[in-house]
């Protein structure tokens, strides 16, 4: 009796993770198949071509706006992996006492809508004169890609022995050498990951950008809403499809970088040092 | 000549004060080890002498140099931590190598060099091993090389078996005393081992709250421990109330059950009478000298057994003997307890055995 609801069980959540999944992937998959459909309207049979693809090359205005959200994104990351390891080691070296109430704040910053954070910081940067500018645009995904990027690091620099530093000191490094030689190996992935986050997190954030960014100097993710307002044409489906396969790259990326915690930060020896001084 | 002297070191975290005026020499080549209850402060005085946190009163020496204010680079010491803290991103070369590749040596000289401190820990054959795929005797072997292979005037260990189980941390101490006799280092070791201070050291110095209780070699301290305190904390004891009377023959004390025989210096009083169990022999009842007790318990743990005994009044009584002698025994019986008068220490009555 137990064994068949234990079953019945494994069935549930087995459907459960299925239908997710394919929620989720199953537009991906039309989108990547139209791209490929010589149909201008999207109907079947499927038809091979390359006629979106070569007639996406051909547009001048979307390269312009790819490659601004890609400048945008690297600056971004770029300015979150510095910022945010600084204020990562500096909050676990000096200030692990305002550790927990910077994390609420960070915490809160991801969970506030950024809908609400754009309307927000919108306001406050026409009051100071900055308005909605290409800064405005910048300082707007940093704050928004930051809080990932210390989590991270912090989470890692966190699982990090404070005696390896020690060990470094005791062996001869100056102070800045053990931060080279020992600290920055070890939590270097760490800081990669949120860069590629923050990076990520930028690319695809059209809420931000639709708030701060100058009118008329579009993103990717602005320019291809202008192009679904006025006419949808499948030319958009082969840009989709490059943006999906480029962030695929991102999530392996990711994955390999943040995912590899357990392997080169688990304490050498066995049980956790006691912490506590005596 | 002494390698390493601390004169009135004060630590104070904030308020709090962790060491209180410490003053300790451990003379060259041998062997120190800091013992105390956790909450002693051992640790932090090993961590004041390796630079890791700054006195706030006192000086230290290495040597002819004082390294009070000194940075930890530069002070010439080994340091094995209690959690290794070996490199996770380096080899077994890389880090038994690292403190070499600091000083500046050269890639020959230093291969040799790593080569020979492997040797000596009995690591060859690991250079290229990942740390994290070596066993915990052997991540901490790799802590002790990489520790001794700058050639440290002074070599600190914090805790270094706590990790370990017991029947590797046999071994690991046996290892550890041959190596220390093998090198001349001069070391100060942190336990809270009692065993390993007193198997491991030349010189033990006992911590309590920041502050020395005693210091002195093995046995002195074992067998003369200076406060009821030390003497509970290093092994264990039995303390006595007894009232001394000093008569025409030698000094006695009333105790239930019977009198006893104390040494030739006791004082008349009131006074606290140590002794452990191993000292105390067990007769037959009445015989000569003895004080009627009666056995409650016996606790076989293979080489030795524990007696836990009642004298008259019900002060329990604890005696060692060897584990092959206890099935004489049994619950209940009643024996004698003989107490040699120079297994004894006496301590005046308001020294107080549970503190700490």
């Amino acid at each position: 009796m137990s064994a068949v609801t234990s079953q019945g069980r494994v069935l549930v959540r087995r459907t459960t993770i299925v239908l997710t999944l394919g929620l989720l992937f199953l537009p991906l998959a039309v989108i990547v198949l139209l791209s490929f459909n010589a149909s201008r309207y999207g109907t079947l049979p499927f038809e091979f071509t390359l006629r979106w693809y070569t007639e996406l090359f051909g547009r001048g205005d979307l390269f312009v706006a790819t490659r601004r959200s890609i400048l945008l994104s690297t600056g971004t990351a770029l300015a979150s992996a510095l910022i945010g390891t600084s204020v990562s080691v500096w909050l676990v070296r000096h200030r692990p006492r305002a550790l927990p109430v910077v994390s609420a704040g960070l915490l809160s910053a991801v969970t506030i809508p950024w809908l609400i954070l754009g309307i927000g910081m919108l306001t406050v940067f026409q009051t100071l004169g900055i308005g909605r500018s290409t800064s405005a645009v910048f300082l707007g995904s940093l704050v928004t890609s930051l809080p990932y990027q210390v989590f991270i690091v912090l989470a890692r620099l966190r699982a990090l022995d404070p005696s390896l530093e020690e060990a470094a000191r005791s062996l001869g490094a100056s102070a800045l050498r053990a931060q080279a030689r020992v600290v920055v190996p070890l939590i270097s992935s760490a800081v990669l990951g949120g860069a590629l986050m923050a990076f990520t997190i930028t690319f695809n954030n059209f809420v931000i950008q639709y708030f701060l960014m100058p009118f008329g100097v579009r993103t990717l993710p602005l320019e291809i809403y202008t192009l679904v307002r006025t006419g949808y044409k499948p030319d958009i489906n082969a840009l989709s499809t490059l943006v999906l396969l480029a962030t695929v790259v991102l999530i392996v990326a990711l994955q390999r970088l943040v995912g590899g915690v357990q392997r080169t930060v688990r304490p050498v020896a066995g049980p956790r040092p006691d912490r506590g001084r005596d | 000549m002494s390698r390493l002297s601390i004169a009135g070191v004060s630590v104070r975290y904030g308020a709090v004060t962790v060491i209180d005026g410490v003053d300790l020499t451990v003379p060259e080549g041998t062997m120190h080890a800091l013992l105390g209850p956790s909450g002693s402060g051992k640790t932090t005085l090993l961590r004041a002498v390796a630079g890791f946190v700054r006195p706030a009163a006192g000086r230290i020496r290495i040597g002819e140099r004082d390294v009070t204010e000194l940075d930890p680079a530069r002070r010439g010491i080994g340091v094995v931590f209690q959690s290794y803290a070996l490199f996770p991103h380096l080899d077994v070369v890389g880090n038994v190598g690292f403190g070499l590749e600091m000083q500046g040596v050269g890639r020959d000289e230093r291969n040799r060099r790593v080569r020979d401190v492997l040797a000596l820990v009995g690591l060859t054959g690991f250079e290229d091993r990942a740390v994290d795929r070596l066993s915990g005797g052997q991540q901490q072997r790799v802590a002790l090389a990489r520790a001794l292979v700058i050639e440290p005037e002074l070599l600190l260990l914090d805790e270094p078996m706590s990790a370990l189980d017991r029947k590797i941390r046999a071994d690991v101490q046996q290892e550890l005393k041959r190596i220390h006799e093998r090198t001349g280092v001069t070391a100060v070791i942190v336990t809270h081992d009692q065993e390993e201070a007193l198997f491991l050291a030349d010189t033990i110095t006992i911590l309590d709250e920041g502050r020395v209780r005693q210091v002195g070699a093995p046995r002195e301290v074992y067998d003369h421990p200076g406060d009821p305190f030390i003497a509970s904390f290093l092994g264990r004891t039995n303390v006595l109330d007894v009232e001394v009377e000093v008569g025409p023959g030698a000094p006695s004390a009333r105790v239930a059950g019977g009198s006893l025989e104390l040494p030739r210096s006791a004082r008349p009083g009131r006074w606290r009478l140590s002794v452990r169990p191993e000292r105390i022999a067990v007769r037959g009842r009445g015989a000569a000298g003895t004080l009627a007790a009666v056995i409650r318990h016996i606790d076989f743990a293979g080489p030795l057994a524990t007696l836990t005994c009642e004298l008259e009044d019900g002060t329990p009584v604890t005696v060692s003997m060897w584990g092959w002698q206890s099935p004489e025994y049994r619950p209940g019986m009643d024996i004698g307890l003989e107490i040699a008068p120079d297994s004894m220490t006496l301590y005046p009555e308001g020294d107080d055995a549970a503190h700490g």
